[in-house]
């Protein structure tokens, strides 16, 4: 069933409506702030306010008004949860310390990926933090550049011009890399 | 190649064709964020249990019956009923006794002010000030020697002063006019603000929406409560057109609540109703002190309790907070003897438009609003419950950077004040945190000669002093800079542009 039917249904009282949202989305939000906090306790945190706050205004939700779809909206409550959180923060979250923590909490499925992570989170970690979010939701999170666009409040262009720039300068990066690490065996 | 990949690409070459030379580069990386793209374990039980927690919630919210006021409207006929039997059947029961007439006229006194004996008054303000020069502002100023014992006077005066807004000060209450003289060793700490700012200024779209407040027309009511109203103290029936424009409840316990409906704005009051709590002499209070002030969790448990009791609605606004406007004032005041801290805390639970917070001028973000009382720890007032109806129009908004820093970095009045020959001490300012929000606003309209209120685009910075001032806090918190240049009004310009200095009147 789609989306704005879902909405529907809610709005005229039917609960078992919000519990097909819950089921589509839990999963998908829950990625999307880990991608960002890669901590379990604060994700499942960032995760309940997100979906309580759902619960909360999703009757005056209006999906005609600025083609917003139910995804973006919910995506967009759980981006700004994020943002509050990391406004509390005193000190600056190093990723890679906290991709070390949380392997030691198991989160992770696939452990071989977790070099592989290592050397993406490397290149990622020099880039302006708005531009790693907005290719981290392309690429990981697989949300349209228009989802993006409404979630972080910029246009579908100035989105795909981020990550187009964005990857020419991991590339840069890593042939930079490449070049200091020939040069010390030369 | 994956198909992902190709989606990527191919939505990156309509931008831009040339990156198709770096095609194998960017596949590589490509893949390797894909392959590398963590698989996330979500804990059963964590889900489990919060889709319980949001489906009980939302059980909840299908019990809770919408406010819609006209639901009320029966209860009010009642009540109306009710008062007009009262009325109707009350002076009946009393005895028929008649009542002197006083004559209103000898009631009013005068004060004749023409008469008082006093030359120093504001008649005379004029030649007071012909003898301040305009160069040695600060130092020919002669304080009153009769009144030295007047602190708060001098205080007062001293703040009207640095603020240019006046050369001296009055004291109107007794129309007496102070020139003080401030002690010749004493040089006051005068400061020129140099405003910078290198953040980066947030995405701007090229249009929005902005937003006018309307009201139900009060014409769409077809109930006419007077009609049940029958009394001989007055003839109702000679008022036309009446309706219920407004309607005051209150408890009937020892400790109420007033609750005032206004049907022609759509809010709701809730007030505590101070004759019936215990009667409060202020001079035996104890006056508080920073140690007094409940953490805001405190303050925000106690609201939260209301809304519950009460069973307000809040869902259309975000998570409270509580004003930190005068608790930032009173950590950064030097005067703690004099410090006045307020009974009364607010707290707002702000509204978003389209993702964007509502902000009102002084800063703070808007819409709901409750005040705590911190002496005993209960609500003593949750206003502007409302339904909320909007009109909107698309406009085009100033994207130029340059024009937006511009005024940014030219807002600052002080410095129009300041002499080459004044001592002063330079500051180094900051603007941080630029943010799209939308402002409240009102605007005369002059066809309909009225004021509405409107939500308009504008960004808001924030302001970062970097020196820790000793005696003086820079006395704006924000910088706000206008996007649609329609909805610029007077009372606006005079804080695009630096006020126009004040001259000495001859």
């Amino acid at each position: 069933m789609e989306d704005i039917k879902l909405v529907e249904l809610y709005k005229s009282w039917d609960n078992n409506a919000f519990e097909i949202i819950y089921d589509r989305y839990i999963d998908k939000i829950y990625s999307f702030i880990f991608h960002k906090v890669y901590d379990k306790t604060i994700t499942e945190d960032i995760t309940s306010n997100t979906f309580l706050k759902v619960v909360k205004s999703l009757k005056n939700f209006d999906t005609t008004k600025n083609n917003v779809s139910l995804q973006s909206w919910i995506y967009k409550i759980a981006y700004n949860n994020v943002v509050d959180f990391y406004r509390t923060q005193k000190e600056e979250l190093w990723l890679d310390n906290l991709i070390d923590d949380s392997f030691e909490n198991d989160l992770w499925s696939d452990i071989d990926n977790k070099d592989k992570l290592k050397e993406v989170l490397t290149y990622l970690e020099s880039l302006n933090s708005e531009h790693r979010e907005i290719l981290i939701m392309r690429i990981w999170d697989n949300l349209s550049y228009r989802e993006i666009a409404q979630i972080t409040w910029k246009t579908e262009d100035n989105c795909k011009k981020i990550v187009s720039r964005t990857l020419m300068k991991i590339n840069s990066n890593i042939s930079l890399v490449l070049l200091v690490v020939v040069s010390l065996y030369i | 190649m994956k198909k992902e990949i190709r989606e990527i690409l191919n939505e990156l070459y309509e931008l831009d064709s040339s990156l198709k030379k770096d095609e194998k580069k960017l596949v590589s990386i490509i893949e390797k964020m894909l392959l590398s793209k963590p698989k996330i374990k979500i804990d059963d039980g964590f889900k489990n249990e919060l889709k319980q927690e949001v489906l009980r919630q939302a059980s909840k919210n299908s019990i809770f019956i919408k406010k819609d006021i006209f639901k009320y409207l029966w209860v009010f006929a009642s009540w109306a009923f009710a008062l007009a039997l009262v009325v109707n059947i009350y002076p009946n029961l009393v005895n028929n006794t008649k009542v002197e007439n006083i004559n209103i006229a000898s009631l009013r006194t005068s004060r004749d002010i023409e008469n008082t004996s006093d030359k120093n008054t504001i008649i005379n303000f004029k030649t007071k000030i012909e003898k301040v020069s305009d160069e040695n502002l600060f130092w020919d100023l002669v304080f009153n020697e009769s009144e030295q014992n007047e602190k708060s006077s001098w205080i007062w005066a001293w703040g009207w002063i640095w603020w240019g807004w006046l050369w001296i000060a009055a004291e109107t209450s007794s129309a007496k006019i102070w020139i003080m003289q401030l002690d010749p060793d004493y040089k006051p700490n005068l400061y020129l603000y140099n405003i910078s700012s290198d953040i980066e200024l947030p995405e701007i779209p090229e249009k929005m929406y902005v937003y006018k407040k309307t009201n139900e027309s009060i014409e769409s009511w077809d109930i006419n409560f007077w009609d049940l109203i029958n009394t001989d103290i007055i003839d109702i029936s000679k008022l036309r057109n009446l309706n219920v424009s407004n309607i005051n409840l209150s408890e009937n316990i020892s400790k109420w609540y007033n609750v005032n409906f206004s049907f022609k704005e759509w809010v709701i009051n809730i007030f505590r109703n101070y004759n019936s709590w215990p009667e409060i002499n202020y001079s035996d209070l104890k006056q508080l002190t920073l140690s007094d002030i409940p953490s805001d969790e405190k303050i925000l448990w106690v609201v939260n309790k209301f809304i519950e009791k009460y069973n307000i609605d809040v869902s259309l606004y975000s998570d409270p907070i509580v004003d930190d406007t005068y608790s930032n004032r009173y950590i950064s005041s030097i005067r703690e003897e004099n410090l006045y801290i307020s009974d009364v805390f607010g707290v707002t639970f702000p509204l978003e438009l389209d993702w964007v917070w509502v902000y009102e001028y002084y800063g703070n973000k808007y819409w709901l609003n409750a005040s705590v009382n911190i002496r005993d720890m209960a609500v003593s007032n949750f206003w502007v419950i409302e339904k909320l109806k909007f009109q909107w129009s698309e406009y085009d908004l100033e994207t130029s950077r340059e024009k937006i820093e511009e005024i940014a970095l030219n807002w600052n009045y002080s410095n129009k004040y300041l002499r080459e020959s004044w001592n002063y001490n330079e500051v180094n300012v900051d603007l941080w945190n630029p943010k799209l929000v939308y402002l409240r606003k009102y605007i005369y309209n002059e066809e309909e000669r009225k004021s509405e209120e409107f939500f308009i685009p504008w960004i808001l910075f924030e302001v970062l002093t970097k020196q820790d001032l000793e005696k003086w806090i820079y006395p704006w918190n924000y910088v706000w800079v206008p996007l649609v240049w329609k909805f610029v009004d007077n009372n606006d310009s005079a804080t695009i542009m630096p006020l126009v200095e004040p001259r000495i009147v001859e």
